[in-house]
């Protein structure tokens, strides 16, 4: 047991937010609802870094938190299911960005900067070349681009033969670790915001009514980090679960606080705010929501007989 | 990172298992109803505790020429994981081993090394704490308990209450005013319970038989010798012992093994639905992230690292994750509850109904993360 990261694993983590510096702010505060995210995917691909799950010396847990720290960006980079999904569990290279859709869903994350769209069903996962396919964006306010779900030509798709471990166990650790970097950034600036803005003579942050909750935000982000870097260190199915049944209970929590401590800004395009919290709502809602995540957890601690 | 356990702390563990799991009765269920408070389970540890001692297992984590093993905290906290999964056998002798007796080996004179370190290392004494005052519960430097020299002795006079274990207990770790109002003016007495002007009430409670108690100091006389440390050297000696224990008592595992038990009951009656699994495994995961957080701080205490912030935010993530417990519970097993048919549940919830009260209250933990990890303003408020 030691639970601090090593020096690799900090120069690791120090390497990747020098790196993705330019990407920490928006451009200037502006109209959009999402910022592409493509030139930072590059050059985190170019600089190797999407292959750190794979090597001996990171692993899972490597990839884990180099998505924690692009995930504090407000931009939208297509880069979860690069770092963490395709390496632990597709047996094959897939050419990214890469797009995750269960079938039935109806709208697809990052489809729109994706070069590949993998589609679970309960038998198989199959990936299809975004070139091949008709893809129809959506306007929305949820932080990354989203396409409605194309159709699809199972003939023109490959079957990917997957490891072991479940595409989805993986993908909720994803999901758990975005949710960390965007309520981490999330948090941070709300904090900074209510230590400036005053009212009554006093910044809004000395305030018990908002020390409290943002302190209960600090914990639950304290809290989903430590769920999620043991679940990637441990690759412990169960631990995976957890972190990610962890993650999507938070996002009401981080998503309501950081927004309501803002004010009326909270609710405009003027910080960069919006693109956490609505990016937090979309990630509450993936891979079928907080609840049904729950009982995926619960299955894997109290399995139940079938039949 | 590295969160595996070496094969000499699995060993360890499975050695602790052990020992609980031979020294228990059959009956232990029952007959202690998981109360650490009971005059049952208190009498209990005055047999258990030294049969601990005998085996090694009692202050494994105290320094070889103190008696103890030399292990480190990791150790402790997986002896605290496993007792406290079980109702705590030790009753309250686990403050003893946990800070009474590592406070005297550093601030004790010889003669109260000697009268006290050897009585807890063999497992024989029950202390409780005397903190908490009628005016002064979270703000405990407002304390008003009075010792005042009176030639070579102390008299004291005053009264504390929440006092866990008084009227089981030998002696009181207790703290008095012998100087000037606030923090300056505190200091540390070891009184023996049975003395003349010492006056112990039960407070009924929900918690435990003997969980809290008022205890009364009218013209206590105290020798010199039991005063701890320096005059008003109190508040130090309470920050620098109490400073690593902040975290308290390892809660969650009587919590995971309260919720695994509580599930079994529901799917044993075919009740284990979906609305119950879903909260069931939402409080489970809460309970890893605590436990995570909590071997964080220990972690950090085997590396002699100062405890910091993480302490505040690990307490509060077991009083979050607890207050889900109990929630759950009471939803999905309240028939069992109301009827206090099932000491494991009854128990269970308890104690997840009080972990944001003991060691401190939880709003407490929120000011202090807000404080020192946010770096928030802090305007008149402690």
């Amino acid at each position: 047991m030691n639970l601090d990261l090593s020096s690799d694993q900090l120069a690791l983590q120090d390497s990747v937010v020098r790196l993705a510096q330019p990407f920490m702010a928006s451009p200037s505060s502006g109209v959009a609802d999402w910022l592409d995210g493509r030139p930072l995917y590059e050059r985190l691909q170019e600089a190797g870094f999407l292959d750190v799950a794979l090597t001996a010396e990171f692993g899972p847990l490597g990839a884990l938190l180099v998505l924690e720290a692009i995930s504090r960006s407000p931009y939208a980079v297509p880069v979860a299911i690069d770092l963490l999904v395709a390496p632990m569990a597709f047996a094959e290279p897939v050419q990214g960005p890469i797009a995750l859709m269960r079938a039935g869903d109806r709208v697809v994350r990052h489809l729109p900067l994706a070069r590949t769209l993998v589609v679970l069903s309960a038998e198989d996962a199959v990936a299809y070349a975004t070139a091949d396919l008709e893809v129809t964006p959506v306007e929305t306010p949820f932080g990354d681009s989203h396409a409605l779900a194309p159709r699809l030509h199972r003939a023109t798709g490959r079957k990917l033969a997957t490891t072991g471990q479940s595409v989805e166990a993986w993908w909720g650790l994803a999901i758990a670790a975005e949710i960390l970097g965007a309520g981490r950034a999330a948090v941070d600036l709300a904090v900074g915001h209510v230590k400036l803005r005053r009212q009554f003579n006093r910044p809004i942050g000395s305030f018990q009514a908002i020390q409290h909750r943002l302190s209960q935000c600090e914990v639950a982000i304290n809290a989903l980090q430590a769920l999620a870097r043991w679940a990637a260190g441990s690759q412990d199915g169960q631990a995976m679960a957890m972190a990610a049944a962890y993650g999507q209970s938070a996002v009401e929590q981080l998503a309501f606080d950081t927004q309501q401590f803002h004010g009326a800004s909270g609710l405009t395009k003027q910080s960069d705010l919006h693109f956490f919290t609505y990016r937090l709502r979309a990630l509450g809602g993936q891979l079928g929501g907080g609840a049904e995540l729950a009982l995926v957890a619960a299955e894997g601690l109290w399995p139940q007989a079938r039949g | 990172m590295d969160f595996s356990w070496t094969p000499e702390q699995i060993a360890f563990r499975r050695r602790v298992r052990t020992a609980i799991e031979e020294a228990l009765p059959h009956d232990w269920a029952e007959k202690s109803r998981y109360d650490t408070s009971s005059a049952y389970v208190s009498e209990f540890s005055r047999t258990f505790c030294p049969r601990l001692a005998r085996e090694g297992l009692l202050i494994p984590h105290w320094p070889v020429e103190l008696g103890g093993g030399g292990l480190d905290a990791f150790h402790h906290w997986i002896l605290g994981e496993e007792m406290f999964a079980v109702g705590e056998p030790r009753s309250y002798q686990y403050m003893n081993v946990n800070w009474v007796g590592p406070a005297i080996i550093r601030f004790g004179d010889d003669f109260q090394r000697q009268r006290y370190i050897s009585e807890i290392a063999s497992g024989s004494v029950i202390w409780c704490q005397g903190f908490s005052e009628p005016e002064a519960g979270s703000d405990l430097a407002a304390l008003q308990t009075r010792a005042e020299r009176r030639g070579v002795d102390y008299v004291l006079n005053g009264s504390k209450i929440w006092t866990s274990g008084a009227a089981l207990a030998d002696h009181c770790f207790l703290l008095a005013r012998t100087g000037e109002p606030g923090t300056r003016g505190i200091s540390v007495f070891l009184m023996p319970m049975r003395t003349a002007g010492v006056d112990v009430r039960v407070i009924p409670n929900f918690m435990g038989q003997y969980s809290l108690h008022e205890v009364f100091l009218n013209d206590v006389v105290l020798p010199s010798s039991a005063l701890l440390g320096e005059e008003n050297s109190g508040w130090e000696i309470v920050r620098t012992v109490l400073h690593n224990e902040r975290i308290g008592a390892p809660r969650y595992s009587l919590s995971m093994r309260v919720l695994d038990h509580a599930v079994a009951v529901l799917a044993a009656r075919g009740d284990d639905r979906g609305p119950a699994r879903i909260k069931a495994a939402r409080a489970m995961a809460a309970l890893h992230g605590a436990r995570q957080l909590a071997l964080q701080v220990v972690d950090g205490r085997v590396k002699g690292k100062a405890a910091g912030g993480l302490t505040n935010i690990a307490r509060y993530a077991l009083v979050a994750a607890d207050r889900e417990v109990a929630d759950f519970l009471c939803e999905f097993l309240h028939d069992e509850l109301i009827a206090n048919l099932d000491p494991l549940l009854s128990v269970g919830f308890r104690r997840t109904g009080s972990t944001g009260l003991a060691a401190g209250s939880a709003e407490i933990q929120l000011n202090l993360i807000a404080k020192h990890h946010l770096g928030l303003p802090v305007l008149s408020q402690s």
